[in-house]
C-alpha cells in the first residue's frame, strides 16, 4: 500500500508519545486537563505531564451518568472518559473556569472520582482585577500540588514557557509552510510531550504535498472530538485553519505579555483566550477574520457540540461577522451524526468547489 | 427583521405616553372584513365564529395593527328590546324601537351580555380573537355610547325631540343605557377586549353643543370612569362634524379621541396636549370611486398628526366602506407604515 | 395633589375566608374595593402630582393588555394580593414612568438580587431586571420573545431568559437603560450568551466579576475581599451615571429599608412553611381513630409567594413601595393564621425547587392538593441580613456569598435540604429548564439527596408556551405525584 505521509505524520507522533509515556510510567503524575486555559507549563513545571482530556468516540454511556442528556455532549461525556485507559491513570484534574457547564462537571467529577478535581475561575474583562485572578490560578495549582504532593521547580517553569515559547514559533511557521497536516495540529495541541520533544519533532516535518484545487476550510467551534477533520478530508476538502480549542488557536502567539513567568502565564492562558464565554465575541472574530484571510479560506465548518452554550448560541453571529460561507453541524457526539456530518461535508465542499470552478471559469 | 415591534407593542408604548418606532396604523376595519372573507353581512353581524374569522382575514391581508369587534350601533339597544333588521350587504338597520311610549322605560330590563341579542355574538368573537392574536394585536370592542344606545332604544328623532320636551326622560333612558354599556364593557374586557366607545349620534352633524354637554357627555364620562377605575386607556369615537365640541371631549375623560370629519391641526392645537388622537383619512377616499390619491389626501393627516404632544394613530375617520377598494387601503396602511417619529 | 397616607392596608379583606379566585371573580370583587384605596395606592410617591402612579388594578386589567395566561390563574383573593399583583404587572410601565420622571434606570443582569441594594443607594436611581421578562412569554402566552430571541440564534437549547435579548432588541419593554450591570463568571452560560449579544445591539456592559466559590472558609474569605472591591469600582460607575457621590448615610438607610423587606420575607416563608410558626395557624383535626395530627392550612398562594420572593431582585422598580406591598402579604398572612384559615383542602407539604417561568404549574399542584411551604428560587443571595454598619461594600459582598448558584452543586443541594427540614415537607417538586446550564448538573444530585432523606420528588421540566400536548404531560405527572402523596399519608395513618 502507499504510503500516505499525512497519515505517516500522525502515526509517527503517536508512536513518540507512546514511547514517552511508556517511558515516565511510575515516575511522574499525570494530571488531567479540561480547557486551553490551563496552563500546561506550570503541570510541567510541578514535574507531572499534562494530558488534555478530549472527547472520543470511544466512550459510550456505560451505565449511570449524573449529568443529564440537556447538558453539553462534551461536558457529559467526560466522566465516562474517566473510565477509559488514557485517563484512568490520572492523579488529578485541573482546570480553567471556562463555563458553567465545565464548572459543574468539575463539581460532577469530584462527587465521582477518587482523585481531586480543581477550577479556578477566569475574568470576563480584560486588563482588570488581573492580581485576583492570577491568585486563584495560582492557589488552584497549589492545591492540586499539594494533594499530590509535589513541588515547584522554578528553573523547570522558565525551561517550560521557554521552550513553548518556541514551540508556538514553530509550529506557526511549519504550519504556513504546509509541513503540519491539519490532524497532526489536534495531536500537538493536546499533547502530553514536552515542547523539546514536540520541537524535535517537527524539526525534520517537510511540506506536505497539497492539492491546490482542494476547497480550503477553516474548522471552528467546541472542542472538536477528532472525526471532524478526517472527514473534511475524506470528502476532499483542506483544513487550512482550525481555530477550534485542539488547534491552530493553541499556538497563537500573543504579543506584549509581561516576563515574569506566572503573570506571563496568567495572561497568555487566561486573560488573552477568546474563548466566546469569557469574553465578548469581537476579539475572537477579530482573530478569525484574520485567520481567514491568512489561510486564504474558501469556507467555515463550524462544529459546535449540542447544547454547548458558548459555541451553540454564537454560532449566527459568527456566521454573520464572518460572512462567508458557513456550515453549522450541531454534534451530539454519538456516532450516528458522523453519516449526516459525512453528506453535509461533502454537499458543502462540493459547493465550494463548483464556485471555485466558477470564478476560475470567469477569470 | 430583528428589532421590530409588533402592533401590541406599539400601542403598549403609545398608552404609557412613550413614542415607538412610528404611530400605529389602525384603519377601523369592520364590516368591511366580511367582504374579504366573503361572506355576507347577515352571518357576519350575527355569528361571532365568523366575524373572528372575517377580522383575521382582513388582517392578514392587509397587516393593519389591530383588531375591531363591531358590527352595528344598535347593537345593545337590540339586546334591550329594540328590532333591527339584519341585512344582506348593509349594516343593520333600526326597525322599531323599543321604547314607542316614555312610559315603558320603567319596564325596561338590563341586557345580560352572555344571552341578550347579539352580544354573544360579540363576546364569542372577541375570545376568538383575543384567543388567535391577542398577544401581538390589541382587540377592540366597539361598544355603543350611552347617548346612541339610548336613541336606539327610542328612536333617533323621538329621543332627540325628548332631549328638548321630555328631559328627565331622556335622562333615565340615558341612565338604563349607560348601566348596560357598563355591564356589557365589564364582560367584553374580560373576554379580553378594550372597549371603545362609538358615539355616532352624539356628532355635530347631529346635535347641538348644548346637547352634546347635556346629554352625551355625563354618560360617556361616567362610563369612562368606570374603565379608568380599572385603568384602560378609552378610545371615544364621534362620527362626522365634531369642530363644535372638539374642545369638551378631554371632559369626557377620553384618553384617545378618533375623529372623523374635523381637521387634525384644529383637533391638535385643541385637545393634542391631553388626548391622542386617532384619525382621520375620509372613508369616501378608499372607494374606487373616489377620484383622489391617498397619497394626496393622508399626507396632511400623518405628517400634522405625528407631531401631536400626546401621540397619534393613523386611521380612517369613520369605518372603512364595506366596499372599499382594497388596493386604495393597502396603500394607506403602507404609507402609515412609512411614517416615522424623528 | 395626591393624598399621602394610605400606605398600608391594615389588614382590609374583602371576603372574609381566604380563597383563591379567577380574573372574572376579581373583576367584580374589584368594584367592592374602597375608591379612595384605588385613587391613593401609588408607585413613586415621590412625585406626588404623577397622573399616572395608581396600580391597584385587578388581572383583568392586565388581560387586556394582552397577559393572556392571568385568564387561567388563581388568584389570592386578599386585598394584599390584589395589591402585589398590581404593582407586580405595573412594573414595566413604572420603569418607562421612572425614565419619564428624570430618573436613572439601570439593567441588572445575572446577579439574580445581589446588587441591587447598591443601585438603590443612589439617590432618583431605580433598577429592573431584565432576566425577568422570562415571564412575559408565558405571562402573554405569546412566542414573540422567543421568536426575536431566536433571530440572535438564541433557539430552544437557550434558556427562557433569552426572552431578556428579545426586549433588548425590541425596545418596547423597557427604555433604555441609563446603565446595564452584567454580573458574570460564576453565573448562567445562557445569560452570558444574552450579554454578549446585547453588546452587539450597541449597549455597553459593565461587568461585574463574580468568580466560582469553592465552598471552602478560607476561599469565601479571599473572594469576599474581591467582591468587595467589585462592589467598590460599581459603586464608582453609579455615581458616574447618576451624578451622585457615594453617601455612606443615605446607603445605610437604604440597606435598613432592604433588611426591613427581607425580613418581610424571612417570616413569610417562615410563617407559611417553617417549624417556627405559631401553633395557633394550625387547625387540630381528629382523624377517626384517635390520633391527632396537625394541619397547616395554606394562608397565601405559590405564585404570590413566588412575586414575594421575587421582590429583592429589582423591587420591582420602587423599593418604599414594595416594601410596603410585601409587609401587606405579610400582615395578611399573620391575620389569617390567627384566625386560623386558610384554603380549603390544600395540606400536602411541598418544597419547590427552582422557580417556574410558568406560574400555571403552582396553581395546578395547589388545585391536586399541594401547599408550598418552601422554596429555592436559585436566590438564596437575596435572603440574609446585609450588615447595616460595617464597610459598606464587605457587607454587601458578604451577603453576596450566600448565591445559591456561585458555588458548588453540594452547596445549593444543602440549601433544599435545608428547605425540606424547615418545613418538615412530604414531597419536593423541581422545575427545571431544558437546556439551561445549570439544571442538567443540579437535577439527580438532588434528587438524590432529596430521596435519601426519604421524602419522594418530582423533577419536571418547564414547558415553552403554546406546547400543550406537553405540558398535559407534565400535569399528568404532577397528578401522580400527588396521588402517591396522599397514598403516602394514608399509608402513614395520616
Amino acid at each position: 500500500m502507499k504510503s500516505n505521509p499525512r497519515q505517516n505524520q500522525v502515526k509517527d507522533f503517536t508512536g513518540l508519545e507512546s514511547e514517552y509515556l511508556e517511558s515516565i510510567e511510575g515516575r511522574r503524575s499525570l494530571v488531567g486537563y479540561l480547557c486551553m486555559r490551563t496552563p500546561v507549563e506550570l503541570i510541567e513545571a510541578y514535574g507531572a505531564v499534562p494530558i488534555r482530556i478530549v472527547s472520543s468516540p470511544v466512550a459510550v454511556s456505560s451505565g449511570f451518568n449524573p449529568i443529564r442528556n440537556d447538558a453539553c455532549s462534551f461536558c457529559k461525556q467526560v466522566p465516562e472518559l474517566m473510565k477509559l485507559d488514557s485517563y484512568k491513570y490520572l492523579s488529578g484534574i485541573i482546570a480553567g473556569s471556562c463555563c458553567d457547564q465545565m464548572r459543574r462537571t468539575v463539581d460532577v467529577l469530584n462527587e465521582t472520582l477518587d482523585i481531586p478535581a480543581i477550577i479556578y475561575s477566569a475574568p470576563r474583562t480584560y486588563g482588570q482585577n488581573a492580581s485576583f485572578f492570577l491568585n486563584e490560578m495560582k492557589a488552584a495549582f497549589a492545591k492540586l500540588a499539594d494533594s499530590l504532593r509535589l513541588t515547584i521547580d522554578e528553573n523547570e517553569l522558565h525551561k517550560a514557557i521557554k521552550s513553548r515559547k518556541q514551540l508556538r514559533k514553530l509550529v506557526n511557521q511549519k504550519r504556513y509552510d504546509g509541513a503540519i497536516s491539519a490532524p497532526l495540529i489536534h495531536k500537538l495541541a493536546g499533547s502530553c510531550l514536552p515542547a523539546e520533544k514536540i520541537i524535535e519533532f517537527l524539526t525534520g516535518l517537510k511540506p506536505l504535498p497539497v492539492n491546490s484545487d482542494s476547497v480550503r476550510l477553516m474548522l471552528f467551534g467546541s472542542i472538536p472530538s477528532g472525526k471532524e477533520i478526517l472527514l473534511i478530508e475524506e470528502v476532499g476538502g483542506y483544513v487550512a485553519v482550525d481555530l477550534t480549542c485542539l488547534g491552530d488557536r493553541v499556538f497563537e502567539i500573543k504579543q506584549n505579555l509581561p516576563e515574569e513567568p506566572f503573570e506571563f502565564l496568567y495572561k497568555h492562558y487566561i486573560e488573552h483566550n477568546n474563548c466566546p464565554h469569557r469574553r465578548s465575541y469581537a476579539p475572537l472574530i477579530d482573530y478569525a477574520k484574520q485567520q481567514i484571510k491568512r489561510g486564504a479560506i474558501d469556507g467555515i465548518v463550524y462544529r459546535s457540540v449540542k447544547y454547548c452554550h458558548p459555541f451553540g448560541l454564537a454560532a449566527k453571529r459568527f456566521k454573520e461577522e464572518l460572512g462567508m460561507p458557513f456550515l453549522e453541524l450541531d454534534d451530539d457526539l454519538t456516532l450516528q451524526a458522523t453519516g449526516s456530518f459525512r453528506t453535509r461535508l461533502g454537499a458543502f465542499v462540493e459547493m465550494l468547489e463548483a464556485q471555485k470552478r466558477r470564478k476560475v471559469a470567469q477569470v | 427583521m430583528a428589532g421590530e415591534m409588533n402592533p401590541r407593542e406599539r400601542w403598549g408604548l403609545l398608552l404609557i405616553d412613550e413614542f415607538p418606532d412610528r404611530p400605529p396604523v389602525y384603519p377601523l376595519v369592520t364590516s368591511h372584513a366580511s367582504a374579504v372573507y366573503g361572506c355576507d353581512l347577515i352571518s357576519y353581524c350575527s355569528d361571532g365564529k365568523i366575524l373572528a374569522e372575517a377580522q383575521l382575514a382582513a388582517q392578514r391581508k392587509y397587516g393593519h395593527e389591530g383588531l375591531s369587534v363591531f358590527t352595528d350601533v344598535g347593537l345593545i339597544a337590540e339586546a334591550m328590546g329594540s328590532k333591527y333588521h339584519l341585512r344582506e350587504f348593509e349594516v343593520p338597520i333600526l326597525n322599531r324601537p323599543i321604547i314607542e311610549e316614555l312610559s315603558a322605560i320603567d319596564k325596561l330590563k338590563l341586557p345580560d351580555p352572555g344571552g341578550s341579542g347579539r352580544l354573544p355574538v360579540y363576546l364569542e368573537a372577541i375570545e376568538k380573537l383575543y384567543q388567535a392574536k391577542g398577544d401581538v394585536l390589541p382587540v377592540f370592542a366597539f361598544v355603543p355610547a350611552p347617548f346612541t344606545t339610548a336613541a336606539g332604544l327610542r328612536g333617533i328623532e323621538d329621543f332627540l325631540v325628548d332631549t328638548i320636551t321630555e328631559p328627565e326622560a331622556a335622562h333615565q333612558l340615558l341612565e338604563l343605557s349607560l348601566e348596560a354599556a357598563i355591564k356589557f364593557c365589564d364582560e367584553c374586557i374580560l373576554c379580553g377586549a378594550l372597549p371603545m366607545l362609538v358615539d355616532p349620534l352624539a356628532s355635530g352633524s347631529v346635535i347641538s353643543r348644548r346637547t352634546f354637554a347635556e346629554f352625551a357627555l355625563p354618560y360617556n364620562r361616567k362610563l369612562i370612569t368606570h374603565l379608568h377605575r380599572y385603568d384602560l386607556d378609552v378610545t371615544l369615537h364621534i362620527c362626522g362634524e365634531t369642530s363644535s365640541i372638539v374642545d369638551l371631549i378631554s371632559d369626557t375623560g377620553a384618553d384617545l379621541f378618533s375623529l372623523d370629519k374635523l381637521d387634525i391641526d384644529i383637533a391638535r392645537s385643541s385637545i393634542g396636549d391631553k388626548v391622542r388622537l386617532v384619525g382621520n383619512l375620509a372613508p369616501h377616499n378608499l372607494m374606487a370611486s373616489s377620484g383622489v390619491s391617498i397619497e394626496d389626501n393622508c399626507h396632511h393627516i400623518i405628517d400634522s398628526g405625528i407631531r401631536n404632544k400626546k401621540g397619534f394613530v393613523i386611521s380612517t375617520g369613520c369605518e372603512v366602506p364595506i366596499r372599499c377598494q382594497p388596493e386604495k387601503l393597502q396603500k394607506y396602511i403602507k404609507l402609515g407604515k412609512e411614517a416615522r417619529y424623528e | 395633589m395626591i393624598s399621602q397616607k394610605i400606605r398600608k392596608l391594615d389588614n382590609f379583606e374583602l371576603e372574609e375566608n381566604p380563597r383563591q379566585i379567577d380574573f372574572r371573580e376579581w373583576h367584580r370583587l374589584f368594584q367592592k374595593v374602597p375608591e379612595e384605596l384605588v385613587e391613593n395606592t401609588r408607585y413613586f410617591r415621590d412625585l406626588p402630582n404623577a397622573e399616572w402612579s395608581q396600580y391597584l388594578f385587578p388581572p383583568s386589567t392586565h388581560v387586556v393588555s394582552g397577559n393572556r395566561l392571568l385568564r387561567k390563574l388563581k388568584f389570592d383573593n386578599s386585598l394584599a394580593s390584589l395589591r402585589l399583583w398590581g404593582f407586580v404587572m405595573s412594573e414595566g410601565e413604572r420603569i418607562y414612568r421612572a425614565k419619564q420622571a428624570g430618573k436613572k434606570v439601570i439593567a441588572v443582569m445575572g446577579d439574580l438580587g445581589a446588587v441591587t441594594p447598591l443601585v438603590y443607594s443612589f439617590p432618583n436611581t431605580v433598577a429592573f431586571y431584565p432576566d425577568c421578562l422570562w415571564w412575559t412569554p408565558f405571562m402573554m402566552e405569546s412566542k414573540v420573545l422567543f421568536d426575536e430571541a431566536a433571530k440572535f440564534g438564541l433557539g430552544e437549547d437557550c434558556c427562557f431568559v433569552r426572552a431578556a435579548l428579545g426586549a433588548y432588541s425590541k425596545k418596547a419593554y423597557f427604555p433604555k437603560p441609563d446603565l446595564c450591570i452584567g454580573t458574570v463568571g460564576a453565573t448562567c452560560d445562557d445569560m452570558n450568551a444574552v450579554m454578549s449579544e446585547v453588546e452587539f445591539l450597541g449597549y455597553d456592559i459593565h461587568y461585574f466579576e463574580l468568580p466560582h466559590r469553592h465552598d471552602k472558609p478560607q476561599d469565601v474569605k479571599r473572594l469576599k475581599v474581591f467582591l468587595s472591591g467589585q462592589y467598590e469600582g460599581l459603586s464608582a460607575k453609579l455615581e458616574h451615571v447618576t451624578g451622585h457621590e457615594f453617601d455612606l448615610t443615605r446607603f445605610e438607610e437604604t440597606i435598613s429599608k432592604v433588611n426591613r423587606m427581607r425580613g418581610a420575607i424571612s417570616d413569610l416563608k417562615g410563617m407559611l412553611g417553617g417549624a417556627g410558626s405559631p401553633l395557633d395557624s394550625c387547625v387540630r383535626r381528629n382523624d377517626g381513630r384517635g390520633s391527632r395530627r396537625i394541619d397547616r392550612r395554606n394562608a397565601m398562594g405559590g405564585i404570590e409567594m413566588l412575586n414575594v420572593e421575587f421582590a429583592p431582585l429589582s423591587y420591582y422598580g420602587d423599593l418604599d413601595e414594595c416594601i410596603d406591598v410585601i409587609e401587606d402579604v405579610r400582615d395578611t398572612v399573620k391575620s389569617r393564621q390567627t384566625r386560623s384559615v386558610g384554603y380549603p383542602d390544600q395540606d400536602i407539604r411541598l418544597v419547590w425547587v427552582t422557580p417556574p417561568a410558568d406560574p400555571q404549574l403552582m396553581n395546578y399542584i395547589e388545585g391536586l392538593g399541594g401547599m408550598i411551604v418552601g422554596s429555592e428560587y436559585l436566590i438564596n443571595q437575596t435572603t440574609p441580613q446585609i450588615l447595616e454598619n460595617g464597610d459598606p461594600f464587605d457587607s454587601l459582598a458578604e451577603s453576596h456569598l450566600s448565591g445559591s448558584l456561585m458555588g458548588s452543586m453540594g452547596y445549593r443541594t444543602q440549601l433544599v435540604i435545608d428547605q425540606i427540614e424547615k418545613s418538615n415537607a412530604e414531597g419536593v417538586i423541581i422545575s427545571g429548564v431544558f437546556g439551561s446550564s445549570h439544571c442538567p448538573y443540579e437535577t439527580t444530585p438532588i434528587v438524590d439527596a432529596v430521596r435519601k432523606k426519604g421524602i419522594p420528588v418530582l423533577a419536571i421540566d418547564v414547558v415553552a408556551p403554546g406546547k400543550i400536548m406537553m405540558q398535559s404531560q407534565i400535569f399528568n405527572r404532577m397528578e401522580a405525584f400527588m396521588e402517591s402523596l396522599k397514598a403516602a399519608r394514608r399509608y402513614r395513618g395520616g
